[in-house]
């Protein structure tokens, strides 16, 4: 009898399943790193910072 | 997904937003307030966009000697290219007036007017302030709004918006202009706290306008140099002027026009052989330019503040050069003089016919070693009510060119 190929979506979701607190861990971690990220994008980017000019005639 | 499990996701989430929560809330405490300031430090000659956004940082760093100055792209110029920029005039000796330089590249009429109306909330030094114009801002269609968009500051238009001194007249007359500037309803709405479900709006969007012109006043904060403290001096403007000719010939070496020799071998030189009448369509008349400036000197007018209108001339041979004629571009000044003669508190410092002199720009539009100086003598007159009467000597190709 062939044995049915594992996908990669299969293996995630059965460890998760194994793993409920480390999949807890990474939700979160996930959450607060993109909030975070954007915070500091928008603060700290320099973002909207000095204009450059430019010799727009040329 | 299993209750049980969606539930635990859940507060996953909930604790990951929470610790965001704190990290904000603790870098917000971390960052000192846009006004906080050191007395010691002069900025005001630091070229930022989140300085000039700042009206609370821009009033927290002005002194009774201060004297605030619109402008634009002519404030970058590096003391390391001309030597007579306003950070070494003024920015070294107490001569009893300390520029405060308030604008970036692209910032043009309506910009000053919001950032005026902004500023004029709290008491200006001296109730007066200098604004500097240049032809380049009144070319045919205006500026993009892409440019005005980038430097389209939320806090300057809210503050605007609460400024009690401010007519409708000249609050709608902004606002059309912002909506044709591309910037969007919401946004305006939420400046303008006009309906109460805009209250979420402008809670947030001011929350983070805050936070992102406290994180970046930290590039200000290191760049302010130590206040000239000590006897008020009178400046020496002969001598000042004899210096800056020495430094013009110095740096100005490779071509007729007085161009600095860093400007002209890289970015003019190469450009030129393409340029050639290439601007010849240009009239300085299809522009609301002319408008915003008349509305910046009414909000003048309505406020109280005296203001003094700068015009920086262009290289009269370069403009030449790439086909815009003497005679449209005297007509572009006249009407910056018209509309500046149509409000009788307005002074006018007038170097529209500099465009031929040597070295008074160092490229094609900005102020260089003598344009700096001769427009620094006529600011500090202006600032100190002197008149060019009343100074004690005269120079050959010197004026101050205040008019009445």
């Amino acid at each position: 009898m062939a044995r049915r190929k594992k996908t990669l979506r299969g293996t995630y979701d059965q460890w998760l399943e194994a793993h409920p607190a480390a999949a807890n861990a990474i939700v979160g971690c996930s959450v607060a790193a993109a909030l975070i990220a954007v915070f500091v994008f928008v603060t700290f980017s320099g973002f909207g910072g000095s204009a450059e000019f430019i010799y727009n005639q040329f | 997904m299993k209750p049980r499990i969606l539930h635990q996701r859940l507060i996953a989430v909930a604790i990951g937003v929470s610790i965001a929560v704190l990290v904000v809330a603790a870098t917000c405490l971390m960052l000192p307030s846009q006004s906080a300031t050191n007395k010691k430090i002069d900025y005001g000659y630091v070229y930022s966009g989140a300085k000039s956004s700042s009206a609370q940082f821009v009033l927290a760093n002005m002194r009774d000697d201060s004297l605030l100055m619109l402008g634009s792209s002519e404030f970058s110029t590096p003391a390391s290219t001309v030597a007579q920029v306003p950070a070494q005039v003024f920015g070294t000796t107490n001569y009893g007036v300390k520029p405060m330089l308030v604008g970036e590249a692209f910032d043009q009429a309506l910009w000053h007017t919001i950032a005026l109306g902004s500023l004029s909330r709290s008491k200006i030094p001296r109730n007066k302030v200098v604004l500097v114009v240049s032809l380049g801002e009144y070319t045919d269609g205006g500026l993009d709004n892409a440019s005005f968009k980038e430097r389209f500051s939320f806090s300057l238009y809210r503050g605007f918006c609460s400024n009690a001194n401010i007519t409708p007249e000249v609050r709608d007359y902004v606002r059309r202009r912002l909506v044709e500037q591309g910037i969007d309803e919401t946004t305006l709405r939420a400046a303008e706290s006009s309906d109460p479900i805009a209250a979420i709006d402008t809670t947030v969007l001011s929350f983070m306008d805050d936070l992102r012109l406290r994180g970046q006043l930290g590039d200000v904060r290191s760049q302010g140099i130590p206040m000239a403290e000590g006897m008020v001096a009178n400046p020496n403007w002969y001598a000042l002027r004899q210096e800056a000719l020495q430094e013009a010939m110095r740096r100005s070496t490779t071509n007729e026009w007085g161009a600095e020799d860093g400007f002209w071998t890289r970015e003019l030189e190469p450009a030129l052989p393409k340029l050639k009448d290439a601007r010849a369509g240009e009239t300085y008349t299809k522009t609301p330019e002319y408008e915003d400036l008349n509305m910046f000197l009414t909000l003048c007018d309505l406020t109280g503040i005296e203001p003094l209108v700068v015009i920086e001339p262009c290289m009269g041979p370069y403009y030449d050069y790439i086909g815009i004629t003497a005679q449209t571009r005297a007509s572009a000044y006249q009407r910056i003089r018209d509309v500046v003669a149509a409000h009788p508190t307005a002074r006018l410092a007038d170097f529209s016919d500099r465009e031929y002199e040597k070295y008074f720009l160092f490229d094609i539009v900005h102020f260089g070693w003598t344009g700096w100086i001769d427009a620094e003598r006529a600011i500090y007159d202006f600032a100190l009510n002197n008149t060019p009467a009343q100074q004690s000597f005269t120079l050959q190709g010197m004026t101050s060119g205040v008019l009445g």
